[in-house]
């Protein structure tokens, strides 16, 4: 679906923005990754057809009001205030929020069957884990049963918060990994 | 799922109600939230903290994003009510990206769920236990550190007692087992972490020599330089002797023996000491001078 054009586009030199988000240079960079990522879930759980296109205009024009010297006593709930709008304007004015055709819909047995792309992704994006992350999560998986993952915990002297979190850590970067495997693959 | 609330609350009550739920409710009470959160039947106004929340805060962003992976896995594997289990195709149908989600749980379930767990291929098997543990604790090993445990065992192996028997995998499968039964982590920071499993290996070399009946003859030992840096390949006799040596300098220099241990048994060089120990490169200089001394003088009058 080519992207359509929306209204008002801004600069996409978000320096206002990142000077906001902390005024060591590194620090907020690192910071404006992290808010970026947090922005695509948000577009992504509010069934948002292009998270990444959201997440960017929202950014573009938070650092566009700060340039226009807009006071924000609150950063997180301005952009959060931004993002609201920008999510509206997506679908209102583009009809983002598309259903897939119905042979694209989510359908368990056809995933079982007939997904093993996913898995040649799965296994080549674990092995570019660092080996650590990759026994971790792998075991993690293999100890299905909340008693099982207890029992891994005690093993490895930690509590299951720790373990469950720590191993949703790895499991995102797999899924960004796994994620740019399809679609080169959908590509080629 | 849904989780119905109370109609006509003021704002203000809504979003101390829903953060208070969140934080101070029960864990299965905070799941079902984030079930009906993730899957878009939360009422509106309800999403409203959540997602405030989640831009706000780090931490718990982490939570839901693990909610979201476990709600995927319960479907993946067919515990989901079939009213949930609907829910998740028609929500998770409606997004390219999440439905990839979706496909990668389907395939952690394939590949490495209970039914199917292949071994890891291209590494050792043993080692992945040790990196686990130690990862589990927040001090995983940098690629860096891993081929640098890699080298300890072949060194200690190396200069183990002749007839040790154990191969340097072995060597750190034994290390791995000892780190995982600990009832309490074995180090404080990441600087202590060689020197644990230095320490831990040599052990594991003098409780073979150990039960291999060797006991401290009444001669003279071998050269202490020459076992020192590793020119003779001792006999137990003398690498017990060593190591007895080397448990009275820890009781009068701690740090010193660490130095001795990771120098002369692990086989690092003083740039590397310093380094694993954050510390001076001439400060270790002058204290490995000093602790050799004290070494060889212990070793030569082993009954002093």
């Amino acid at each position: 679906m080519p992207r359509p054009k929306m209204p008002g586009k801004f600069p996409s030199n978000n320096a206002r923005l990142l000077a906001r988000l902390d005024p060591n240079p590194e620090r907020a960079q690192e910071k404006y990754l992290r808010l970026y990522q947090r922005l695509l879930r948000f577009f992504e759980w509010r069934g948002c057809y292009h998270p990444e296109e959201a997440a960017d205009e929202t950014l573009d024009r938070v650092n566009y009001k700060l340039e226009q010297g807009v006071l924000v006593p609150n950063i997180d709930a301005f952009i959060m205030g931004i993002a609201r709008l920008v999510r509206l304007e997506f679908i209102r004015e583009q009809g983002r929020f598309v259903p897939l055709p119905d042979e694209n819909r989510f359908q368990s047995a056809d995933m079982i069957n007939e997904d093993d792309g996913a898995l040649a992704c799965l296994e080549q994006c674990a092995r570019k884990l660092p080996p650590e992350s990759e026994t971790l999560i792998r075991r993690y998986h293999d100890s299905r049963n909340s008693e099982d993952r207890a029992s891994l915990a005690v093993a490895l002297g930690v509590n299951l918060n720790v373990l469950r979190l720590r191993a949703s850590r790895i499991r995102e970067q797999l899924e960004i990994c796994i994620l740019m495997c399809l679609g080169r693959n959908r590509r080629v | 799922m849904s989780e119905e609330l109370p109609k006509r609350r003021s704002p203000r009550k809504r979003v101390r109600d829903i953060i208070g739920r969140l934080l101070g409710g029960s864990p299965t009470d905070q799941a079902a939230m984030l079930r009906s959160f993730l899957l878009n039947v939360l009422p509106e106004d309800d999403r409203v903290p959540i997602e405030a929340r989640i831009l706000s805060d780090e931490a718990f962003y982490a939570v839901v994003v693990a909610a979201e992976q476990e709600l995927l896995d319960a479907y993946a594997h067919g515990e989901l009510s079939t009213a949930d289990a609907e829910r998740v195709a028609q929500t998770y149908g409606s997004s390219p990206v999440r439905l990839q989600r979706a496909r990668v749980a389907q395939a952690l379930r394939r590949a490495w769920g209970r039914e199917a767990s292949p071994p890891i291929q291209g590494r050792s098997a043993v080692f992945g236990e040790l990196e686990l543990a130690v990862a589990v604790r927040g001090e995983g090993p940098t690629p860096e550190e891993s081929s640098k445990m890699q080298l300890i065992a072949r060194r200690m192996v190396q200069r183990a007692p002749k007839d040790f028997p154990l191969s340097p995998d072995s060597l750190l499968s034994e290390v791995y087992a000892r780190i995982s039964t600990a009832k309490s982590p074995l180090w404080n920071d990441r600087t202590q972490f060689l020197a644990v499993a230095a320490a831990l290996m040599r052990r594991v070399i003098v409780e073979h020599a150990r039960a291999q009946g060797a006991r401290v003859r009444q001669r003279e030992p071998a050269a202490p330089s020459a076992i020192l840096l590793g020119l003779e390949s001792p006999a137990s006799e003398d690498f017990l002797l060593m190591d007895r040596a080397l448990n009275r300098l820890e009781k009068e220099d701690p740090r010193k023996s660490n130095l001795i241990e990771l120098r002369y048994f692990a086989g690092l060089t003083v740039e590397e000491i310093a380094t694993a120990l954050n510390l001076p490169v001439r400060t270790i200089k002058r204290d490995l001078v000093m602790a050799t001394a004290w070494m060889k003088a212990a070793m030569a009058r082993p009954s002093s």
